[in-house]
């Protein structure tokens, strides 16, 4: 800490002048006072020799920009059509969603930061305590139908937990429209059918159908238990199709059966799993001025990880961090795993030809009583407002009303394994059709994931954002990694990740 | 590591900011001139030309000269994968077993540049990629030296890292899927003086000041040039605090500041040498369409041609296959890291015509960029267009000539007598090699026939993905034998720039295995007398 302390002072003086005189906005009238420009006034701008340019940052790695991008296009070649000239400028910026963010952050003093932006709601609480976020209201207001959203899309197509994570408080005390939902993902439970299958079957838990429909935590401990023991005495054998036939083979390793991908994800889904009801806070709480405080360290989340630490030590599921992998979907593809935990749109990571994959809903504590509960994850589409003008704004707009229509929405998720954000795409015909055929070969493990993470969706949830609550979940990325990698009590590891957050001024509250 | 200490530290920053804001590259102690205000007209590289590895002020000999223990080494390379990745020999008899998942100990780094993602060129083919990749390729593999830097993410903190191993677990230094290492490359150019640190540039900063990344580093610490109200909000928005890059607020500068210049991958300009056709070609004579494409593979390749070949499935090695055209033409088709195979749509012996671009990897022409997407793939079902399934072709161990088998690279082969040695240990996706024992004939430049030392002999490769598997143990059994083997002759090329025998290795790939009758599988691997 100290060569920082004495660093900043020097890199504050040295580096400032040059950054804060690199305004390299190329946008004309950048930042001007908003208003809803028409079509018509869009068109007699956006001409072919000078066509407005959107500059649109994202993070996606090839494998979904690969999906993206052609759909961007398609876009600029409607708007041609209606002689309304757009340019997209897409780029995936390093460094995850967190690079995205920070860069953002970063860029605001020298406004070099884009028109369109995806992001998660505590990006947006940054973005509006800079004042650089454009509130979508009077877009999804206008009455121009080429422009607005009808009333009856937003009470009743967006899928209405999407919708409500974007509403939020503008520095003024307004609530406004923050974004709109794009890319949304949620976790589900990977699992080696083969071998799986006949322990479920054995206990009563696999539907006519084939499924592992409710899962608990405790049946997949005894899942995970049995498969310990048929590795170690070597009758962890299971048969897959090979060439039209069949094949058998056997793992002969397994550090832990099952893996759990997301430190934060697993540490605040089980949270409020064992928490006695929806309300109590067991994470983090917000007031009504928008002021967050964090209360992870409690007595339910200390029980909580108890009962995991206790499993873990029994090697029946860890971290891939724990085996310096980043993903379980790695042993679960070498055979050295059977159950993966991790995101919808990790879908294909697991999948593999010399097993058969089925995807179940994440486990619960319970169905009966309780809370039950999975994360909702994934970014909103919104606009900033400090480095673009009313034409790349509208411009803007256009694209995200694009993106988010019912035919988009349902092509790039059957594409990606990303949810449609839409009820009217997921209810088309055309998206039953391709969760209807889990066995294509093109698409059925996607179809597979998708039907799970629906199943899930009367529990899904999001914890309100609040400006830092991003980093919280940093901090317990971190927190989770030191008890079930580093061999940290569950009592140092909640103190150490308190202090870092005290020490970024974050309120924060231990509950006895 | 000898301790970096707080002066050197300083000093090191106040030089780089300092050299930062400097306009003359001859004088760069008094200059305040903002970079930014002297926006680039061309590639002219502000910020690379003005830092060295000299500048972190670390101290490199040879006493201290170990990647594993200090996170920092001068490495030799061994080979550059792409625009950034490549691999590296470890000094001083280090072994890395952290990134194999079989924790199989071995003398090389497999090193992701951290900091930069440069376009795809090998799995998959994007615009830029060749380019990014063909640059970096000249810079290391002609540099006088290379520093290998992963001591740049700081894992100082014993509460959170208490010890060697918990460092590298905790991802700090490791990709996310745990199996390459990231570092940054400090390079001392051609004709440098690679004994001085003042000669080695950052590979990182080349390669953003040529337009071919974005800097993909977090920003972490946003109080070095992000002024939020500190009181209310956290300074620090990275999970990697306790590592955060040195660098980062140079990397980013030069990257804005090359922004301006609209060029290439990071400027969204066009690639002259890629085709964005949604349709592929197609040659006239369909039959004959990977004939073709060897006669064009240099243009079609560099062009970054979206193409449609046509052949018959000769054989599935895991979720990859070879397919042949009717004028004996073979391919290997590359499904991607994350492919999957379509050997449950299509057998061997179907025709298919398949979309894609060329790629070469270790030496071997293969189609990669393959869309996994029905259009991709169409069964030929009209006789007249359907190519038939191509004889095995048998040899001997006397054919272990280079001029012989190279004409037969990629097609079905029996060698029906081949004396087997030892078995390789197994790499990270659990393929190795059945070692054979009859040296194979090279040529040199010269046309001279000539026997190499060492790995020159046939292999017998059994690949980690094939479905059903040959497993490590069963293949015990075949180990200083003779046998028959039928498979795809094939090669594996990797260049080792430290050896001065740089030749392929033939190898016999068996494909997957077939499921008999009576539920036990092929064997294309028998023992002979």
């Amino acid at each position: 800490m100290l060569r920082k302390k004495i660093i900043i002072p020097a890199l504050a003086v040295l580096l400032l002048p040059a950054l804060t005189s690199c305004n390299d906005s190329s946008v004309e009238n950048a930042g001007e006072d908003f208003k809803v420009y028409s079509i018509q006034q869009l068109k007699e701008r956006a001409t072919k020799d000078n066509p407005v340019k959107v500059e649109f940052w994202h993070s996606f790695g090839h494998n979904i920009s690969q999906h993206l991008d052609p759909l961007i296009e398609d876009f600029q070649k409607e708007m041609e059509d209606q002689g309304i000239y757009i340019t997209v400028n897409a780029k995936s910026i390093g460094g995850g969603y967190d690079g995205l963010r920070a860069r953002v952050n970063q860029g605001t003093k020298t406004n070099s930061i884009p028109t369109m932006i995806l992001g998660y709601p505590d990006h947006f609480a940054d973005y509006i305590a800079n004042d650089i976020l454009l509130p979508l209201d009077d877009y999804i207001g206008s009455s121009d139908a080429e422009i607005g959203f009808t009333n009856d899309e937003v009470a009743n197509d967006f899928v209405p937990s999407y919708w409500a994570e974007n509403q939020m408080v503008s520095k003024d005390g307004k609530n406004i429209v923050a974004g709109i939902p794009f890319n949304k993902s949620t976790e589900v439970m990977y699992y080696n059918a083969s071998v799986v299958d006949p322990i479920l079957e054995a206990n009563g838990w696999l539907t006519t159908d084939g499924q592992w429909d409710t899962p608990t935590w405790d049946e997949l401990w005894t899942v995970a238990s049995t498969l310990k023991e048929k590795v170690a005495n070597g009758t962890c054998s299971w048969k897959y199709n090979a060439d039209g036939k069949t094949a058998t083979i056997t793992a002969k390793k397994s550090d832990y059966p099952v893996y759990i991908d997301s430190e934060a994800n697993f540490f605040i889904t089980t949270a409020r799993q064992w928490s006695n009801n929806k309300d109590q806070a067991v994470y983090t709480r917000v007031d009504a001025n928008g002021n967050g405080t964090v209360v992870f360290d409690n007595a339910v989340t200390r029980q909580v990880q108890a009962y995991f630490m206790e499993k873990a030590e029994a090697g029946l599921w860890n971290l891939p961090a724990k085996v310096n992998q980043g993903y379980g979907s790695n042993m679960m593809v070498n055979n050295e795993a059977f159950i993966s935990i991790g995101s919808t749109a990790g879908v294909n990571n697991n999948a593999s030809t010399k097993y058969e994959m089925k995807v179940a809903p994440i486990p619960q504590k319970s169905y009966e009583e309780g809370v039950q509960a999975v994360i909702q994850q994934g970014t909103n589409a919104a606009i900033l407002k400090n480095n673009s003008n009313n034409y790349t704004r509208l411009a803007a707009w256009l694209l995200i009303r694009y993106l988010t229509s019912t035919d988009i929405t349902s092509q790039f998720s059957m594409k990606t394994g990303y949810l449609p954000v839409r009820k009217s795409a997921l209810n088309s015909d055309e998206f039953q059709e391709f969760l209807a055929d889990a066995n294509s070969i093109f698409g059925g493990d996607t179809a597979k994931a998708i039907n799970s993470a629906y199943s899930q969706q009367s529990y899904f949830y999001t914890d309100p954002a609040f400006q830092g609550s991003s980093l919280v979940r940093d901090v317990v990325d971190l927190m989770v990694q030191t008890i079930y990698c580093n061999g940290a009590t569950i009592d140092s590891a909640m103190q150490v990740a308190y202090q870092s957050l005290r020490d970024y001024k974050i309120n924060v509250q231990v509950i006895e | 590591m000898k301790a970096k200490n707080l002066l050197t530290v300083l000093l090191t920053f106040a030089t780089l900011i300092g050299l930062a804001s400097c306009g003359n590259k001859d004088n760069n102690e008094t200059s305040v001139e903002s970079p930014i205000d002297n926006l680039p007209t061309e590639y002219d590289h502000y910020y690379s030309d003005r830092v060295s590895f000299a500048n972190l002020g670390y101290s490199l000999t040879e006493e201290n000269n170990y990647f594993m223990e200090n996170g920092v080494a001068k490495l030799k390379l061994k080979s550059v994968t792409d625009g950034d990745t490549a691999v590296f020999h470890l000094a001083n008899g280090e072994e890395d077993s952290y990134t194999n998942p079989l924790k199989t100990p071995h003398s090389y780094l497999t090193v992701r540049f951290l900091a930069i993602d440069t376009p795809e060129s090998t799995s998959s083919i994007a615009a830029w990629g060749k380019k990014a990749s063909n640059y970096v390729r000249g810079l290391l593999e002609n540099a006088e030296g290379i520093i290998v830097d992963a001591s740049s993410i700081d894992t100082s903190d014993t509460n959170v890292y208490p010890t060697q191993e918990s460092k590298y677990q905790a991802g700090a230094r490791l990709d996310s899927n745990g199996t390459r290492w990231l570092a940054l490359i400090w390079y001392c150019p051609d004709g440098g003086n690679p004994d001085d640190l003042h000669s080695y540039r950052s590979l990182q900063l080349d390669v953003i000041e040529e337009c071919y990344s974005f800097y993909t580093g977090n920003l972490g610490e946003t109080g070095y040039v992000y002024f939020a109200d500190e009181e209310n909000e956290p300074k620090l928005y990275s999970r990697y605090e306790y590592g955060s890059l040195k660098m980062k607020d140079v990397l980013f500068e030069a990257e804005l500041r090359m922004s301006t210049l609209e060029k290439r991958y990071t400027g969204n300009e066009k690639d002259p040498n890629y085709d964005y056709s949604k349709t592929p070609y197609r040659c006239e004579n369909r039959k004959e369409s990977i004939k073709d494409a060897y006669e064009n593979w240099d243009e079609y390749m560099n062009q970054g041609k979206f193409i449609a070949l046509t052949g018959v499935i000769t054989a599935f090695i895991g979720n990859n296959f070879y397919f042949e055209d009717a004028a004996g033409y073979p391919l290997y088709v590359y499904m991607g890291i994350n492919g999957k195979s379509i050997g449950s749509l299509f057998s061997v012996g179907d025709t298919i015509e398949i979309r894609g671009r060329l790629a070469e990897y270790g030496g071997q022409k293969q189609m990669s960029d393959i869309v996994w997407d029905k259009s991709t793939f169409t069964k030929i079902t009209n006789e007249n267009d359907m190519i038939p399934m191509p004889d095995i072709i048998e040899i001997s161990e006397s054919d272990f000539d280079a001029k012989k088998l190279d004409p037969l690279l990629g097609k079905l082969v029996k060698v029906t007598k081949m004396s087997t040695s030892t078995k390789g240990s197994q790499s990270k996706d659990k393929s190795f090699t059945l070692n054979g024992s009859k040296k194979v004939t090279y040529y040199d430049e010269n046309d001279e026939a000539i026997t190499l030392s060492s790995y020159g002999t046939m292999g017998i490769r059994f690949n980690g993905t094939l479905a059903p598997e040959y497993t490590y143990d069963e293949i015990s059994d075949f180990t200083k034998s003779t046998v028959s083997v039928v498979g795809i002759l094939s090669i594996y090329f990797e260049m080792d720039m430290q050896s001065d025998q740089n030749y392929p290795s033939y190898q016999m790939v068996p494909g997957n295995r077939k499921v008999l009758d009576d539920g036990s599988l092929s064997w294309d691997i028998v023992k002979v007398d």
